[in-house]
């Protein structure tokens, strides 16, 4: 039983990486665009921005994977955009968690940038600097020895909000440890998958402790 | 007709003249020292002659050269790297090393092979004193040893103009001597250059001219023995008795 348990929570485990994964690889980018966005001079762009931003944060994730899943499908005849599969529910979760995150992690980078001083970039200019060498070869590390404990703390939440991906069918983690209440009235399976969440979201913790140090030499 | 013109220079911020009137002009290899009483429009000149503001009005021009002229449309001034800017609170980047913070600009703009220009910072940062700290970072020095990674960085680009924005204000006294003997050092050299300074001691003994800056305008300008033996305004005698 312990065999068959451990592989149908591995298969989940899987499922909730894949997901974790995605979302990493298109909201850190997607992120650092609506920081730019949110902060630039032309104002409509700015407001749509914002906009977007407190749509996306005021509102439940889960909502947002059942809008994003079922919209397309209600609102245009034959507009499955995502198809039935299990490959076009990743999709619809990769998604919309990618969306969520990265308007999380746009503010996050936001103050990042904010938070470095003024002079940098003063002294950059006078130095005849670029605008995007001053960005990249002065601020960038700056912003990225600043804006990594909050990141490590939304990191850290993207590992457990990854069970939500269940109310569109995604056999993650949590689904699979849940299963086998119903099929076999076990309970522990289920209290099992937080070993899994405790050990991914560890060996996480202790990666981002070692680049904060890795980053300590300057201030 | 000088080196350095500077002709009815003008700023305005939020409908205040911060600025207005400002005629300079100093010869090649000259110091010249601003001197005022503080949010007179010293450190707003300095940051207008880099650029870091756009002046409203004036002619700044450099060995004949105009290099901004306020009356010109918008992108069509001559944004050369003339002048070089030293900050109060120094500005290092705090990522780099001495050497690194040296090297970084002249090698983005290009100007020189790398080893080329790691052997000319390493002789900027022996001219500051710094030698042994060449790679340090920043937040292992004392602020004296970073004004100097800070002018040897500037120094680096070259510039034709060296200013420099309160240099030793915040620094203590022993590490303000020397931060102002690399400035005679600069001097010795034959190095243009304008500091804003509350060191009186150092514009007088120091300096080729003097500008004493109030009402956002050069209400004094001379040589030291002008300007400190016998000045003119009441203003400047009242400043000069603190």
């Amino acid at each position: 039983m312990l065999r068959e348990v451990l592989l149908a929570l591995l298969g989940g485990f899987g499922q909730s990486l894949q997901l974790f994964c995605y979302t990493l690889l298109g909201a850190l980018p997607l992120g650092l665009v609506i920081a730019f966005g949110s902060m630039t001079r032309w104002r409509p762009l700015q407001k749509a921005v914002r906009g977007l931003v407190w749509v996306v944060r005021g509102t439940p994730l889960m909502l947002q994977l059942i809008v994003i899943y079922y919209g397309p499908g209600l609102l245009i005849r034959d507009g499955n955009l995502w198809g039935g599969g299990g490959v076009g529910r990743m999709a619809a979760a990769a998604t919309a968690f990618i969306i969520n995150y990265a308007c999380y992690f746009s503010e996050i980078y936001r103050g990042g940038i904010e938070s470095v001083p003024r002079g940098q970039r003063e002294a950059g200019r006078v130095l005849g600097m670029t605008r995007s060498q001053i960005f990249f070869r002065v601020q960038l590390k700056q912003v990225y020895k600043r804006i990594l404990p909050p990141m490590g703390n939304e990191i850290i939440t993207l590992v457990k909000d990854t069970c939500l991906a269940r109310i569109i069918a995604i056999y993650e983690l949590t689904y699979a440890g849940q299963a086998f209440i119903k099929s076999h009235g076990l309970i522990w399976p289920l209290l099992l998958t937080g070993v899994f969440y405790l050990l991914f979201s560890g060996l996480l913790s202790w990666l981002l402790g070692r680049e904060e140090k890795r980053l300590g030499y300057f201030e | 007709m000088a080196y350095l013109e500077i002709v009815g220079l003008g700023k305005r911020f939020g409908g205040a003249d911060v600025l207005h009137d400002v005629d300079l002009s100093l010869e090649q290899g000259q110091i010249l020292s601003l001197i005022g009483p503080s949010g007179e429009g010293k450190t707003t000149f300095l940051r207008c002659l880099n650029f870091l503001e756009t002046p409203d009005r004036g002619i700044i021009r450099l060995n004949g050269e105009t290099l901004f002229d306020a009356d010109r449309p918008k992108g069509r001034q001559a944004h050369r790297q003339a002048f070089g800017l030293v900050f109060q609170a120094f500005h290092l980047f705090p990522q780099y090393t001495v050497l690194e913070n040296v090297t970084l600009a002249p090698t983005l703009a290009k100007k020189g092979s790398k080893a080329a220009l790691q052997q000319k910072a390493m002789d900027l940062i022996a001219k500051v004193g710094l030698t042994d700290k060449a790679n340090a970072y920043p937040n292992t020095l004392s602020g004296g040893q970073q004004q100097r990674a800070a002018i040897a960085r500037a120094l680096a680009m070259e510039p034709d103009v060296l200013c420099f924005d309160e240099p030793t204000s915040a620094l203590d006294p022993l590490l303000t001597k020397e931060v102002l003997n690399v400035i005679r050092l600069l001097k010795d050299e034959g190095r243009t250059m304008i500091v804003v300074t509350h060191e009186m001691a150092f514009a007088r003994e120091a300096s080729d001219r003097v500008a004493f800056l109030y009402g956002g305008t050069v209400a004094e300008l001379g040589t030291p023995q002008e300007v400190f033996g016998a000045p003119r305004t009441e203003a400047l005698r009242r400043f000069l008795r603190q």
